[in-house]
């Protein structure tokens, strides 16, 4: 058969029609992370008149400027990191696992997280590590949590070939669980300073964002992020099975690897600074796949834009919706999330 | 220049699944292997695959050692065509074809459009491009699966270097007329020089379509040779343990095997 004219129904050649929609999909995420972040900036309890000051005659007064400067850039900035790391976490986690419903949260590593970044704020002074080094020692703790989960989780499904949604679910309320125990236990040993440190970690919030403690855990996040990425094209041979991956020359070990600690360097981290923000690593992916397909290349980095946006709004909504109060972040997430969550599971059950 | 086994043996928890195998895939040529279930037949072409290390023998491909190939060498020189994946996400025909191409960059996006539509032609699936891949038919699953194996070999027609394809039945869920396509194209690629070794269980199919047929029982050769050699009512008698009875059809004018 001639091969260079191939048509299907001379409509279009067959391979041509791909990467538009997930081109589309990229760019409409850009400008609404842009949005996202301009609005994110100039609204709060002291508004900011960002454009006004570009475009207008409008002027930023001292006040102003340091809330923006000082408070509201890192702040945002760091919503934006987060709601990356968690939703590109999450999107690598289900292509792993080959399993939807793989969320950080969900299975456990977000609570590995937090268990090591409460067991390093307890223990750490105890042991005499130096509170200079504080916002690296505790990211590293909740990195090393959620890495150790990751990897148990992995082996467990790898024993059971392909362990089934509600296997998966169940070993996540059990790891959950265990956190729950270890978080119990630090926290009836902390005392009245550390408590008040502890109780941030359960709800998730940005309150707290300073240049100093976010610094460090955006690099990591954005290291995390860079590494996950280059997996795509073997993350999507791996839906065939790992078998199947390493017959097409995927070194299924080294996929492994970086998948497992990049998510988990990605949660711990932003479980660190921001606490558990539930839902997120499910939610998003699924609304990436659905706005412009299933493959990693596209799925990866969709997820970490489509996923900075909502957080930045979620965040937006947290420190507007009840002011001059503030909500956790985390509770608006779990709010909109959880019944997608179960939208999700009656979808998957229709389906199998 | 082949993929050859020799004296293989596997072992798992405790016995030998396959035992003192001598196999040659030779490019040109397309081997059956035939057998009962748990005659050894998957673990072979398994073994021959590269997805673990032997037990016992050595395999080598083109003088190579196969475990001295990196995986990406390999899957640039054989295709392994197996039983059809189920999916958690919504691919779509296309793509699943498409993820056999491995001359690509890690982000996918190279595969040759020429290639991808001439496999996808070849294998009927031309209209299924855009459907979600598990939405098919086992059937139709299975196709995908040989599409994939043949897009993971291709090359370009001026380009005649040695290849092999290693196909765990291939024509299982396939009716009739797409099991004989699809053995029909098995053996117009090996013409021209893919070495290609098919585990099938229609014995007919195996008469007719191999060159020459490996027949296993117990983990061991039970025989080696053309089809007509191999092939007897007492060997597959004595080696499936049912009676079958193998004669020569004077007007197809080829084997034929009743059972």
């Amino acid at each position: 058969m001639s091969s260079e004219s191939a048509t299907v129904d001379g409509a279009r050649p067959v391979g041509h029609r791909r990467p538009r929609r997930a081109r589309n999909a990229l760019l409409g995420f850009v400008v609404v992370l842009g949005a996202a972040v301009l609005i994110g900036c100039v609204v709060g309890a002291v508004p900011i008149p960002i454009l006004g000051a570009l475009f207008g005659d409008a002027e930023i007064n001292p006040l102003q400027r340091t809330v923006l400067l000082e408070l509201r850039i890192p702040r945002v900035l760091l919503a934006a990191m987060v709601g990356a790391a968690l939703a590109v976490a999450g999107a690598a986690l289900q292509g792993l696992f080959r399993n939807p419903l793989a969320e950080p949260q969900l299975i456990g590593v977000s609570s590995g997280a937090a268990l090591g970044a409460i067991a390093m704020i307890v223990l750490g002074p105890r042991f005499g590590i130096p509170e200079a080094i504080g916002p690296y020692t505790v990211p590293l703790a909740a990195m090393t949590g959620a890495i150790l989960v990751t990897s148990a989780l992995y082996a467990f499904a790898r024993r059971r070939r392909d362990p089934g949604v509600a296997t998966m679910l169940l070993i996540g309320i059990a790891i959950n669980a265990l956190a729950a125990v270890g978080i119990g236990f630090f926290t009836w040993i902390a005392n009245e300073g550390e408590l008040r440190e502890l109780t941030f970690w359960t709800l998730g919030s940005f309150g707290a964002a300073q240049w100093d403690t976010a610094l460090p855990a955006i690099v990591f996040m954005a290291v995390a992020i860079a590494a996950l990425i280059p997996g795509a094209r073997q993350l999507d041979l791996l839906q065939l099975g790992e078998t199947e991956a390493r017959r097409l020359g995927v070194s299924v070990p080294a996929l492994k690897r970086r998948v497992v600690f990049g998510s988990a360097a990605a949660v711990g981290a932003g479980v660190a600074v921001s606490g558990i923000i539930a839902f997120v690593g499910l939610v998003v992916p699924h609304l990436a796949r659905m706005l412009g397909g299933v493959h990693h290349a596209y799925l990866l980095p969709g997820a970490a834009l489509l996923g900075a946006a909502l957080v930045v709004v979620a965040d937006l909504g947290a420190r507007t919706l009840v002011s001059p109060a503030e909500m956790p972040v985390g509770l608006l997430t779990s709010a909109i999330g959880a019944p997608f969550f179960l939208w999700l599971i009656t979808r998957l059950r229709h389906r199998r | 220049m082949s993929l050859l086994g020799k004296a293989l043996g596997v072992r798992a928890s405790g016995r030998w699944l396959i035992e003192d195998i001598d196999v040659e895939v030779v490019p040109g040529e397309v081997l059956v292997v035939l057998g009962p279930n748990g005659s050894g037949k998957s673990t072979l072409l398994g073994a021959l695959a590269g997805d673990r290390p032997v037990d016992a023998g050595e395999i080598r491909l083109e003088e190579q050692p196969l475990d001295s190939l990196s995986l990406a060498a390999l899957a640039e020189q054989r295709s392994v065509v197996g039983p059809p994946a189920s999916l958690a996400f919504d691919y779509t025909v296309e793509d699943i074809v498409a993820m056999g191409w491995c001359q690509g960059d890690r982000f996918g996006g190279s595969v040759r459009d020429d290639a991808l539509a001439a496999v996808l032609i070849e294998c009927e699936l031309a209209d299924l491009v855009d459907r979600i891949y598990m939405t098919l038919s086992s059937g139709e699953r299975q196709r995908v699966q040989f599409a994939r194996g043949l897009l993971q070999i291709w090359r370009p027609p001026n380009e005649r270097k040695p290849r092999w394809m290693l196909l765990d039945e291939p024509t299982a869920n396939l009716d009739i007329a797409h099991g004989i396509a699809l053995l029909t194209a098995l053996r117009g690629h090996a013409r021209e020089g893919v070495g290609v070794l098919a585990i099938l269980h229609d014995l007919n199919l195996g008469a007719r379509f191999a060159d020459r047929v490996l027949l296993l029982s117990e983990g061991r050769t039970a025989a080696i040779g053309s089809p007509a050699d191999v092939m007897t009512s007492g060997m597959l008698t004595d080696v499936y343990r049912t009676p079958v009875h193998v004669e020569h059809n004077r007007h197809l004018d080829r084997l034929t095997v009743l059972t």
